[in-house]
């Protein structure tokens, strides 16, 4: 049984770099627990919203891969029809489920614990807004920059995007709290 | 036949052409199945934006449902998950390493189905057994590395770190990372044969099932443990 050879050392480096962007959002929710973590639905909110950049920026990532490889998209980043609609598609969907998940925090809180905090549905909606900025600009640039490199960014974007996005998620929930506050 | 030809010929191609000559593709011109499978779903003339709209809405819904369910559970436990600061620290880690997991027994398993290497039951072939000692010695060294570096922090924000509360954020940490992604092993196993054997392709389920599995049992072994250790 070879366990210790390349594919071990690939999946391990990945996951290194994810526990790296995992402690960081961890230590930034640890900081700022007395502001994020105690508000009303916050804990009902946050595995969705924490998975929506993977699922949305990563998706965005594998199809513009897809069309680099494929020639309809340019290796350079450019203002064509299929790029401009990825990234607004990906704009559209992830402010759909921002809000979808702030009004699902919203209603368990309400029926289950009896709290009423409509704020969380602007809070989700700013926060994913912010978040989604951030990462699908990262997801564009990133891609463009490892195809021009060489690279298949499909085997390479997933674990760049669960670290950066971690940290995104957290730090544009602080700043839609500070918005909305 | 070109690249960029051989593309624009899976683009075109039917559902259930598809897994077959995936592995052709792959293996002539060396691009990743899951390139192939973005090639095929959104590479259409059809308007990209809704076609994309189209496509991921559902299974993005049925994600937040998912994740809605688990996060009520955390919700439900917030005094005594805010007072246990080296977990709040290690929830976004376990989370993403047990989805990382996930994604990568899923999009290898489904990789073996397609090229016809796993003829027996999924858990008695080689190559399996092997990825799956691959990911829990991961799973032991990643649980290592983030209970000591949440114990550390925490104490540096005045968490009091005594020997008893260490030794439970260890065998949370511990378990939550190695039976949590077996649990996740099993389902996409069973569900990546029933999905191969209607003739579909796995990559298109797989991923979306552990993803989804893996947040809620992640977030259900999290409130158990707590429940149980404090």
């Amino acid at each position: 049984m070879s366990i210790f050879d390349k594919d071990f050392n690939e999946i391990l480096s990945g996951q290194i770099l994810s526990l790296i962007g995992g402690l960081a959002a961890g230590i930034l929710l640890a900081i700022y627990t007395d502001n994020l973590l105690l508000v009303p639905a916050m804990f009902i909110l946050i595995p969705g919203f924490f998975e929506l950049r993977g699922n949305i920026s990563g998706s965005l990532s594998a199809r513009i891969s897809s069309g680099l490889f494929l020639g309809v998209i340019k290796p350079k980043i450019s203002n064509s029809d299929l790029l401009r609609g990825n990234i607004v598609a990906s704009f559209v969907l992830s402010i759909l489920i921002c809000a979808l998940l702030g009004v699902l925090a919203f209603l368990v809180e309400y029926v289950i614990f009896h709290i009423s905090f409509p704020e969380i549905i602007l809070i989700s909606v700013i926060a994913g807004l912010i978040a989604n900025f951030v990462t699908i600009i990262f997801s564009v640039c990133l891609t463009f920059y490892l195809f021009n490199k060489g690279h298949d960014p499909n085997n390479i974007m997933g674990s760049f995007l669960t670290t950066v996005g971690d940290i995104a998620s957290v730090l544009s929930l602080i700043l839609a709290m500070v918005i909305v506050a | 036949m070109s690249l960029q030809k051989t593309l624009k010929r899976v683009v075109k191609l039917k559902k259930r052409e598809y897994p077959s000559l995936l592995r052709k593709i792959h293996k002539k011109h060396n691009i990743s199945k899951r390139t192939l499978f973005y090639v095929k779903e959104y590479c259409s003339d059809d308007s990209v934006m809704n076609v994309i709209i189209k496509e991921s809405l559902n299974i993005l819904i049925l994600a937040s449902f998912i994740s809605a369910i688990g996060g009520f559970g955390l919700e439900s436990l917030k005094t005594t998950f805010i007072e246990i600061l080296p977990l709040i620290i290690l929830f976004p880690v376990l989370n993403g390493s047990i989805g990382n997991f996930g994604i990568v027994f899923a999009s290898k398993y489904s990789t073996m189905i397609h090229e016809g290497r796993n003829k027996t039951h999924p858990f008695k072939s080689k190559e399996i057994k092997e990825l799956v000692v691959k990911l829990v010695i991961i799973g032991i060294l990643t649980a290592v590395l983030a209970s000591i570096f949440s114990l550390v922090f925490a104490s540096l924000r005045g968490f009091e770190v005594v020997p008893q509360v260490t030794s439970k954020i260890f065998l949370i940490t511990f378990i939550d990372l190695t039976f949590v992604p077996l649990l996740i092993f099993i389902i996409s196993a069973k569900a990546g044969s029933y999905v191969y054997k209607k003739k579909e392709d796995p990559n298109n389920f797989l991923i979306p099932i552990s993803t989804s599995a893996a947040d809620l049992l992640n977030i259900a072994a999290l409130a158990i443990l707590v429940l149980i250790f404090f």
